[in-house]
């Protein structure tokens, strides 16, 4: 869930390079005009606002799905305000005839639900999806996050079931291959989205009291996750697995599972875990700080020195930039 | 979009000590460049070299973008993050101003 918005971003950026042709110039256009004015919006109600009057003029579209995942994040995530982005997803899904489009929306619709604390309804929308046709990694993804969030344990578990068999190389080469994808970019991609459903599919067993089942999906899930610079997985595997040994008692397990994510960046759940498992091991929580801090240092890891050139082609190279000072890397993408 | 946010927060701590560098992913070089010219952005930013960016990929091991590292004055990372959100600046100023008053 947490780099949803990055997922976002790359789906609007592929249905841009992927264009369309014929009657849809005018939409494509106004999709075009919208993009430009949703990367100025300065904040999410002026971006909601765009996307809304696109979706007004031109409701049912190829990229009617997009626009409304996007203003049903920036509602729903950013602004708190869940149960508005659901209405305009319905009012939409009334005015829309392609199946596909209003299955898109009804995958939307998910997490929105599950954050309404209406499982009843979620449950119903997914049975009804099933029925009208086979969920896809994605779909079954979604389903699995949004059941997570909603506490729908049996059905999260289902889903990422689901999820886990499409995590073949060859599934994914088929699903990308107008994407032209190298093959290690495949395996890579592989690996994460089995690590993302092995770690949910724990999660959920972990919730559904079946604790040892738990244990070993993410047993499995660390197999194949990548671990990034600061001991950090990119899946959530660290911080389910973590919590689970927090439930189990198994607490100074649970602080080696969790210190990674806690100390280096991950949310404030796992992060609350770790001060639970810390407070339950020492009696308290004295000498909380300094034992943060000495697990940080006693983690944290050297940065390799890289080479690349700025715009002007003059080649920096990092340790040379940074000068002994306290430095923020980023790596983005422009959309 | 992060960048304007990480422009406030150069502009707030380059005299006490913060560099910020930023690498772009795409090869998309006139998008790229067309942004950072509208959003008045002045510190680092390199480009993504095909050889060289799989490189710093590699070793960062980042497969979503945004992902920001924070790197203390030992060159130690002490910090991920993953993704932007509303808000989120909040925190990673928080750990600045720990690792620069550390």
């Amino acid at each position: 869930m947490r780099d949803l918005s990055v997922a976002l971003s790359c789906c609007v950026l592929l249905v841009v390079a992927g264009g369309c042709g014929g009657r849809g110039s005018d939409v494509k256009r106004a999709y075009e005009e919208m993009d430009a004015a949703y990367e100025k919006g300065e904040t999410a109600e002026a971006k909601v606002r765009v996307v809304k009057e696109f979706l007004a003029r031109f409701p049912d579209s190829e990229f009617t799905v997009e626009a409304a995942e996007t203003a049903a994040y920036h509602l729903g995530e950013e602004l708190a305000r869940p149960a508005e982005a659901d209405v305009l997803l319905q009012e939409l899904t009334d005015r829309v005839r392609s199946n596909d489009v209003r299955r898109g929306l009804a995958f939307a619709r998910l997490p929105l639900l599950a954050k309404l604390g209406r499982p009843a309804e979620l449950r119903a929308l997914a049975a009804r999806l099933e029925e009208t046709g086979p969920l896809s990694y994605s779909e079954a993804s979604t389903l699995g996050d949004a059941a997570i969030e909603g506490g729908a344990w049996d059905l999260a578990l289902t889903a990422y079931e689901r999820a886990l068999t499409f995590l073949t190389p060859d599934a994914v080469t088929v699903e990308f291959e107008k994407s032209k994808l190298s093959e290690e970019r495949i395996q890579r991609l592989t690996r994460r989205r089995q690590a993302d459903a092995l770690a949910g599919k724990g999660w959920a067993l972990a919730n559904l009291a079946r604790r040892d089942e738990a244990l070993s999906v993410f047993a499995a899930a660390r197999e194949v996750d990548e671990v990034l610079y600061t001991g950090n997985t990119q899946s959530a595997t660290g911080s389910y697995r973590g919590r689970t040994l927090l439930a189990a008692g198994r607490l100074d397990e649970a602080l080696e599972a969790l210190a990674p994510e806690a100390l280096f960046g991950g949310d404030a759940q796992t992060r609350d875990a770790f001060r639970a498992a810390y407070v339950a091991r020492h009696d308290g929580k004295d000498g909380f700080e300094a034992f943060s801090w000495a697990t940080r240092e006693r983690l944290a890891r050297s940065c390799e020195d890289f080479t690349l050139a700025d715009y002007g082609a003059t080649p920096r190279t990092f340790s040379a930039v940074r000068r002994g000072e306290v430095a923020l890397l980023t790596f983005w993408f422009p959309t | 979009m992060e960048l304007p946010r990480l422009e406030k927060i150069w502009q707030k701590y380059r005299d006490k000590g913060l560099v910020v560098v930023a690498i772009e992913r795409s090869r998309d070089r006139d998008r790229a460049q067309k942004l950072i010219a509208e959003k008045g952005l002045t510190f680092m930013l390199l480009e993504n070299g095909e050889g060289d960016a799989e490189v710093v990929r590699r070793v960062f091991k980042v497969g979503t973008f945004p992902t920001s590292f924070l790197i203390d004055r030992n060159g130690r990372v002490m910090f991920a993050h993953v993704g932007f959100r509303e808000g989120d600046e909040e925190r990673l100023e928080e750990e600045i101003l720990t690792l620069l008053h550390g």
